[in-house]
């Protein structure tokens, strides 16, 4: 008996349930509903591997057609984390070779993925795999991408993005070319994969569907054929710019495809920057993070933008820049403002984002969902600006760097509350600030103000455990929280952790240890998994300075909730921890 | 006070034997019996106990090597080393530490090393990290650096003397339309500069840099380079 509801009719309706949550509570009614669920679950996201096990996932979602798996922490983006740390493919792969005979979208993200694997995925499924994305994996070598080329006829997706890859050959693309004609998406940027453009204009002519391109440094004056032919190309990025002296035109014959409307160009300068000029209006996503461009660029090509709905970019931009994209960018949805180089060298003076440039932003794009940003300085009416206007705000991510010796107005501990106050839908929340940036009151306030936040990151927050101890109270919808540089003791962390009541994930690098180390043990509790990553010295060869370097990276602890008992595959660096 | 001497005698001497002597001296008889060498993490330097207070046994388990080993870790005031270690050497690497007495191998170790060791120390435990950086961006940087780090080169030939002769002497120069100011520009053969924007552009580990603050303002470099750009457009040397 379910509700009086016919199977049948519950089946159709729980088609059209998407929403992982939603799910969720559908299959806890009953077990008929659990069933249900279970066969018509179409995609499962595993936000770490370790955390269930393949044979778990078969035995709940013998249907599945979509999977996404997450490997090493996301601090692995930012070389904080042992190449070696584990995220094995291997043990997936096998049992989508065996059991998932639905499967056509797979996605491995921050994972080790071999050869051997791709092999195996491409003799057992390649035949119906629709979307492959080797999402910052390592591990694998061309000849894998050779195999896929070769056997994946139905690819219509396929993405490296910043995977490191071994290459042999550039074979693969054109095996690619040659085989596939329903390609939609191919993505290798930020790889160091060598092709040639040939193999490009071969994919064009034999994938009229291709809407987007994404690829590793080629010069864009040989991309001048492609873009001739991928007609329905409304994405690309990549290429590079090298002007050769003596030729002052050698990008003067690159005309971009009509649909183009997402853009990203490595190593683009001024001069350059004029080809995007003629489609700039029909833009709606540009990437200059890899530009040389500088705040004045920035202005000028922005303000040629007026249909742009994401903007990622350095802090060069300015607050000049800035003003610009608020004057200019309605329609802004997300926008990224990454950290320029640190380097001694002579910056733009104008190239620092600040309160100004922040408040101006926040009155000008009311339709902002995503924003990060590095700040050279920052104050709490800047924090408040954003509650105010912002309104839509999903995710705000704010890094106060520490070359400025002064800082306006800390503690910011009014304004994050006036900004979590403001931003109800907030779901992910990150705060990196410097000591004195926000006061144990301050960490309060986020416990009382975040009641959807499901991710948060901190650095250098508060002053003493009693900060923890309060945001612990807090928070109810915490699923998984990234502490670094803060000065909480190990007992404060445990504590936190058996509070904080959504909790199922923590990273923290940077804390008070204790003498025997066994205050972490206070956490220790059934399926939570407690790893330690101790302290390590690398030896580093700069280029530049003759001498080696040495990079201590401070210990590490990892805890995650699994239902897969402990980790068996754990590298030397990795101590996994258990109570006595 | 004669404790805190020792104890920096043994971060010192700890800092000086480990990886290599510490391992010698835990397993200098481990290796006669072909037992497994300890494993300690490289450049973990120090992890010694205070000697008043035992040990600690928070150990990780279900690693143990072959042969009747364990894994022992030991904590010092938030440093880490994990060693797979048969019992009797655990048991007298206890007694070290607990005796606070190193013994003749480790006073042979060089002293100066004991001052780098408790800054490690300190570091490890004190300090701020540093804001990581992504690594997509750190590459990106790393590749805008050695573009430019190889237009610095001083080894230009003394071709470019007589281009830049030539050069001066371009219509380019007096033309009305040009903008009044000049910009850096480099006489490389196969490229021309541009502007970079807001971060460096040039390491200033080479011996000869050039600068660039404003888009049109001259400098001169020893090499007798001289710059010229027409407002939009690059114009070769």
């Amino acid at each position: 008996m379910s509700c009086g509801i016919s199977d049948v009719a519950l089946d159709l309706v729980m088609g059209y349930i998407d929403d992982p949550r939603d799910r969720e509570a559908v299959s806890l009614v009953c077990k008929k509903w659990y069933h249900i669920d279970a066969i018509t679950r179409k995609h499962i996201t595993i936000a770490i591997c370790y955390s269930t096990s393949p044979d778990r996932l078969r035995r709940r979602f013998p249907r599945l057609e979509s999977l996404k798996l997450k490997g090493k922490p996301r601090a692995a983006m930012f070389n904080l984390i042992p190449e070696d740390w584990g995220g094995y493919a291997a043990p997936w792969v096998r049992e989508i070779a065996e059991a998932f005979n639905c499967l056509k979208a797979l996605h491995f993200r921050r994972m080790i993925v071999t050869d051997a694997d791709i092999a195996l995925l491409v003799k057992e499924r390649g035949h119906m795999l629709q979307t492959l994305k080797l999402d910052k994996c390592s591990g694998f070598s061309t000849d894998g991408l050779l195999l896929l080329a070769r056997s994946c006829r139905c690819l219509k997706t396929l993405f490296l993005e910043e995977s490191l890859i071994i290459e042999n050959d550039g074979a693969w693309l054109h095996e690619l070319a040659v085989n596939n004609s329903v390609l939609e998406t191919l993505n290798f940027y930020m790889t160091e994969l060598r092709i040639s453009s040939q193999d490009l204009e071969l994919l064009a002519r034999n994938c009229r569907s291709l809407i987007s391109l994404k690829i590793s440094e080629c010069d864009v004056s040989d991309l001048v054929g492609f873009f001739r032919l991928a007609t329905a190309l409304e994405e690309f990025g990549g290429g590079s710019f090298n002007d050769q002296a003596g030729e002052t035109n050698r990008y003067e014959m690159v005309r971009f495809p009509p649909r183009l409307c997402c853009l990203g160009l490595i190593y683009m300068g001024t001069n350059e920057m004029q080809i995007m000029f003629p489609f700039a209006a029909s833009l709606k996503k540009l990437d200059l993070q890899y530009t040389f461009l500088s705040t004045e660029d920035h202005c000028q090509l922005i303000q040629r933008c007026p249909n742009l709905e994401i903007l990622e970019v350095r802090n060069v931009i300015g607050d000049r820049g800035l003003e610009v994209v608020a004057q200019t960018c309605k329609k802004l949805q997300r926008l990224r403002i990454e950290r320029g180089d640190d380097e001694q060298g002579l910056e733009d003076e104008q190239g620092r984002v600040s309160q100004v440039g922040l408040s101006t932003l926040a009155q000008g794009c009311p339709e902002l969902e995503y924003l990060a940003v590095y700040v050279s300085d920052i104050t709490n009416a800047a924090l408040e600006s954003v509650g105010n206007y912002s309104k839509n705000l999903c995710d705000f991510r704010l890094v106060l760097l520490d070359r400025e010796e002064r800082i306006t107005d800390l503690p910011l501990d009014n304004g994050v509350r006036a900004l979590l106050r403001g931003c109800t839908k907030l779901r992910r929340f990150a705060l990196y600030l410097r000591p004195g940036g926000l006061s144990d009151v301050g960490l309060g306030f986020i416990g009382e103000c975040s009641r959807n936040i499901r991710w948060m990151l901190f650095g250098n927050v508060g002053e003493s455990d009693v900060g923890l101890l309060r945001f612990a109270r807090g928070c109810p919808s915490l699923q998984k929280l990234e502490l670094r540089s803060c000065c909480f003791t190990e007992r404060a962390l445990a504590l936190a952790a058996t509070q904080l009541p959504s909790l199922r994930y923590l990273w923290v690098q940077g804390y008070k240890a204790s003498p025997t180390g066994r205050d972490l043990m206070a956490m220790a509790r059934p399926f939570w998994n407690i790893e330690f990553i101790p302290s390590r010295q690398q030896i580093v060869y700069d280029d530049l300075d003759d001498r080696p370097g040495a990079i201590e990276s401070q210990a590490q602890i990892l805890a995650y909730y699994s239902l897969a008992g402990k980790r068996t595959d754990c590298p030397e660096s990795v101590v996994p921890l258990y109570p006595e | 006070m004669e404790r805190k001497n020792s104890f920096r005698g043994i971060q010192g001497a700890i800092s000086k034997i480990n990886p290599e002597l510490l391992r010698s001296v835990i397993t200098s008889g481990t290796a006669a019996r072909g037992g497994p060498e300890a494993r300690s993490p490289p450049g973990a330097a120090t992890a010694f106990r205070h000697a008043t207070t035992p040990l600690p046994v928070l150990t990780s388990a279900c690693r143990s090597g072959s042969k009747g080993t364990a894994p022992l870790t030991i904590f010092y005031n938030g440093t880490v080393a994990v060693f797979d270690l048969p019992q009797d050497k655990a048991e007298s690497i206890l007694k070290l530490a607990e005796k606070g007495n190193v013994g003749g191998v480790l006073e042979a170790a060089d002293p100066t090393a004991s001052g780098h060791e408790e800054d490690l120390l300190t570091k490890l435990n004190g300090e701020l990290l540093p804001i990581a950086r992504k690594k997509s961006l750190e590459r990106f940087f790393a590749k805008r650096k050695e573009r430019y780090a190889w237009l610095c080169s001083p080894l230009l030939p003394t071709s470019f003397l007589v281009l830049l002769i030539r050069f001066g002497s371009s219509p380019l120069l007096t033309n009305k339309y040009l903008r009044p100011s000049i910009v850096l520009f480099i006489c490389r053969p196969c490229f021309s500069m541009r502007h970079v924007g807001d971060d460096s552009l040039l390491s200033r580990r080479r011996s000869q840099t050039l600068t660039m603050s404003q888009p049109y303002k001259m400098a001169e470099r020893e090499a007798n380079v001289a710059l010229v750009k027409e407002t939009g457009t690059i114009t070769a040397a």
